[in-house]
């Protein structure tokens, strides 16, 4: 076994993660320049609650979150 | 004209018969630099015997018997009052001869003898039982279970399997959360809300599933990463041990002493008694575990713990007023410092030297542990050898140096963990990593800290100790974690001789351990010589030559006594000394 090999895979692993996850913010953000205020408010709000979850490890939370999301299309 | 009164249960009685006469006999024995006393045995007469009968037979009928030894004390009085005995009859050698004779042995209360005895009999549970060591004397001794190195092989075979179960989960999730996130946008789109507001709240849903996914994915990796941290690294568990010194101070305050040592070591020395099983996770409670030896250990008695000293330290004992002192003999300025009595000066022709006392080979070793490999993976400091021979020889078949003397210490030394090994050093990295992302999502990752904060404690190879151990420890500041740091070679076997042992050496410190020796010095002698050399065995001539007695004979009624001894003088300086570390000089 190459622990070398395993390392560089994982951390390539975990920084293509976080660079996935920036961008679907960055996207986010980019998106809702053209959606009217009340829409804008809601999500930015939505976004807020996920990052708090994203920050705490809350794999619970986001899930109650993507529910919520997905009940009210 | 010297006048003896004699009391027993602290009343005046009659003088014992031809007390006069008796020998006594004083002896500095290798446990203690404070004389035991010998007296051959007193016969009590008439009244006395009759006393003692009855305090032999009052334990019949609720009184305290045989098993505790009866008040017995000698004052001399001329002109002034001099306390020359306090002690007891020492019942266990009574032989009763008629009912009005009996014989009976004494014994020094607060003599060497005397606290040897009971010291033998005082156990440490019966001090746990009895209230005296108490669960707050009790330490968590962290440790960590680590194989060496060279036989890591079985944590690489887990880490594999480890690793292939990580990916497969990361892969499951992926596919489990697509599952879950599916939307569907054609079907909404043609059955649901239309119009403007329908587009806008859809997009606005897509932005947030998305996120959702992503942090979804990011959250329950850095999930598993934590999980494979903890399934990788053995939690850092402990064992239940005790201060050294605590042992002592609380045992002998049981015995009616303080307990004074020069020796500083003992402040950070801790015993780790045998175990039998995997300790409790550090941050676990404790309660109802002990750290005190167990009996299969060495230090289980009193007199256990108290001989551990003076063999590691070369330390011997005296007693004053309450205080047991226990220092090494290498100190001089408490031991020669206290002389009282000054040898007269008495033409004495006859000198001997203490060849025998020179052994060619000397062994200072501690005990290795087959259920913790570290002992004998670590094992420099465990043994140390010291050779003295001729530094010329003319023919080796002349030589006379001989002998081997070994000085066992009954317990094991720990190791300590000392830096990451490749699995640790491997999973830090991911870590360091974790820690980064954690802290740029606003959390606080700490993961690295758990790592690094794994060295300087012990660690074992084991989860049983078969051999109780002897660890110098200090109390981390930030932790409160009582870790071994570079602390080790402070009670190693070389650090032993080097510091204590080398009291005995015939070549270092200006060949020290060099005597001649006088035996049955015929000198003058009286009572208030003998209360001088009760406490202290050293003592100078008349030149101030430091001069220690090791036997003493003398009579109440006579004017002289016959005193051995010897005083410290080189005689040669063709000996030299080599050492060695034992197994370290096998690789």
């Amino acid at each position: 076994m190459d622990l070398n090999n395993i390392q560089k895979t994982l951390l390539g692993t975990i920084k293509e993660y976080k660079k996935v996850y920036d961008n679907s913010l960055k996207l986010a953000y980019e998106q809702m320049k053209d959606l009217p205020k009340k829409d804008k408010e809601k999500i930015t709000e939505t976004l807020s609650e996920i990052k708090k979850a994203t920050k705490n490890n809350d794999v619970k939370e986001l899930k109650s979150i993507l529910s919520k999301v997905k009940n009210n299309l | 004209m010297v006048n003896a009164i004699f009391k027993l249960n602290g009343n005046v009685v009659n003088p014992v018969k031809d007390w006069e006469s008796i020998q006594v006999l004083g002896t500095w024995s290798e446990n203690g630099n404070q004389a035991n006393i010998s007296l051959e045995e007193f016969t009590f007469v008439n009244e006395n015997a009759q006393t003692i009968r009855q305090y032999i037979q009052d334990g019949l009928t609720g009184g305290l018997g045989i098993f505790e030894g009866l008040p017995f004390s000698i004052e001399l009085q001329n002109g002034s009052t001099l306390d020359i005995f306090e002690g007891i009859l020492d019942l266990n050698q009574f032989e009763e001869v008629s009912p009005v004779e009996v014989k009976c042995k004494i014994k020094k209360l607060d003599g060497l003898n005397q606290l040897s005895d009971r010291a033998s009999g005082i156990t440490m549970l019966s001090l746990f039982e009895d209230g005296i060591i108490t669960p707050s004397d009790f330490v968590k001794i962290p440790y960590i279970k680590e194989q060496p190195l060279k036989e890591s092989a079985t944590e690489l075979a887990l880490l594999s399997v480890t690793i292939f179960l990580f990916i497969k989960e990361l892969n499951d999730l992926s596919e489990d959360l697509l599952k879950e996130l599916g939307v569907n946008a054609p079907a909404h789109t043609a059955g649901g809300i239309s119009g403007p507001a329908a587009g806008a709240y859809y997009v606005g849903a897509t932005i947030a599933i998305n996120i959702i996914y992503a942090a979804l994915l990011l959250v329950q990796l850095i999930n598993l990463i934590t999980d494979l941290i903890e399934i990788l690294f053995p939690p850092i568990r402990c064992y239940m041990g005790t201060r050294l010194k605590t042992l002592l101070q609380k045992g002998l305050g049981y015995m009616g002493y303080s307990y004074y040592t020069t020796i500083d070591v003992l402040d950070n020395l801790y015993i780790l008694p045998s175990k039998n099983d995997e300790g409790k996770l550090f941050i676990a409670s404790q309660s109802g575990l002990v750290g005190y030896p167990d009996s299969v250990d060495y230090g289980y008695t009193m007199q256990e713990l108290i001989t551990l000293v003076n063999n590691m330290f070369e330390a011997r004992i005296s007693i004053t007023g309450n205080t047991v002192n226990q220092v090494p003999l290498i100190d001089d300025n408490f031991w020669v410092g206290q002389t009282q009595f000054v040898l007269p000066d008495v033409l004495n022709e006859k000198k001997l030297y203490n060849t025998n006392d020179l052994v060619a080979r000397k062994l200072i070793r501690y005990e290795t542990d087959l259920a913790d490999y570290w002992t004998i993976i670590r094992y420099k400091g465990t043994g140390y050898e010291i050779l003295t021979t001729p530094q010329t020889v003319g023919d080796t078949k002349r030589v006379l140096v001989k002998g081997f003397n070994e000085t066992v210490i009954p317990f094991a030394l720990g190791d300590k963990k000392e830096g990451l090994n490749p699995i640790e050093g491997f999973v830090k990295l991911l870590a360091i990593a974790m820690d980064a992302i954690i802290n740029a999502l606003g959390g606080n990752g700490n993961n690295v800290a758990k790592i690094t904060q794994r060295t300087e404690m012990l660690h074992l190879t084991g989860d049983s100790l078969t051999r109780a151990k002897l660890l110098y420890l200090t109390e981390d500041s930030t932790t409160g974690k009582l870790l071994m740091y570079d602390n080790r070679h402070l009670i190693e076997a070389d650090t032993l001789y080097n510091n204590y042992h080398v009291e005995n050496s015939f070549v270092k410190n200006n060949y020290r351990g060099q005597k001649t020796i006088f035996k049955e010095l015929k000198i003058p002698f009286g009572f208030t010589n003998f209360i001088s050399l009760l406490n202290n065995s050293y003592c100078t001539n008349q030149a101030g030559k430091v001069i220690k007695i090791e036997e003493l004979k003398w009579s109440f009624d006579s004017d002289y006594a016959l005193v051995s001894g010897w005083s410290r003088e080189p005689y040669t300086k063709n000996l030299k000394e080599t050492t060695h570390f034992g197994l370290e000089d096998q690789v």
